[in-house]
């Protein structure tokens, strides 16, 4: 059975964790990982400009979930991201479900 | 057990680290919170986020603690899952991954002196038989 990666990302763009999270998701799921990624608090405001990839990683078969308190914080909405909004319980079911988490907190 | 270290010195950061530790626990696991480093002084905040959150953990039954290295140490073993929010101010991440440290810089790692890729780090974390910390 494929393992499962959980991602979590909550800081700035500028920080650089969206960059690393993206570089591993995508070489985790090329290697029949599945993949899961939440992003919440200053994440958020970072994934306008990330559409595109956020886009290939969800057709690649990641699941991908946004905190929806953070994005209203940041004055997005889904249409912003290009992604359905969730929450904590999304957050909390990705790392139960995990074998591996890697948090960029 | 999902541990989440609250180290940052930022109130903000402290607010969503302890959010992020109430929400965790909703799907039944056991979930430690703990504050440490700059961030044990915010366990007597006035801030009213942090205020809230620490009341929600110890109304759920599961009271942020503060610890200590030693402490923290134990905890960092004993996890399956850690999630540390740590200052916004840390120049480097450092994946620890068992007794290995791989270097974060955006899309490059770095590990033992030498660049290594994506691919290769996923390895790893896979591959390790414990949790992985991210500081």
């Amino acid at each position: 059975m494929a393992k499962r990666l959980t991602i979590v990302v909550s800081t700035a763009a500028e920080r650089g964790d969206l960059d690393a999270a993206f570089e591993l998701a995508r070489a985790a799921s090329a290697c029949g990982v599945y993949v899961s990624m939440f992003f919440m608090s200053e994440a958020v405001a970072g994934l306008p400009a990330r559409r595109d990839e956020l886009a290939e990683l969800a057709e690649d078969g990641c699941d991908l979930a946004v905190c929806a308190a953070s994005a209203a914080a940041a004055g997005l909405g889904e249409a912003d991201i290009g992604l359905p909004l969730g929450g904590q319980d999304d957050h909390a079911a990705m790392v139960s479900r995990a074998d591996r988490v890697v948090a960029f907190t | 057990m999902i541990l989440v270290v609250v180290d940052a010195a930022e109130a903000d950061r402290v607010s969503e680290g302890l959010r992020a530790g109430i929400g965790l626990g909703l799907r039944g696991d056991d979930v430690v919170v703990v504050l440490t480093g700059p961030a044990a002084g915010f366990s007597q905040s006035d801030d009213p986020r942090i205020v809230r959150a620490l009341r929600t953990l110890g109304e759920l039954r599961r009271p942020a603690r503060v610890v200590d290295e030693a402490e923290l140490a134990g905890l960092l073993v004993a996890a399956r899952a850690i999630e540390t929010w740590s200052s916004a101010r840390v120049e480097v991440r450092r994946l620890r991954i068992g007794d290995r440290e791989i270097e974060v810089d955006g899309r490059r790692f770095r590990a033992g002196g030498r660049a290594i890729d994506a691919a290769e780090v996923v390895a790893q974390i896979l591959g390790s038989d414990g949790p992985i910390v991210v500081r």
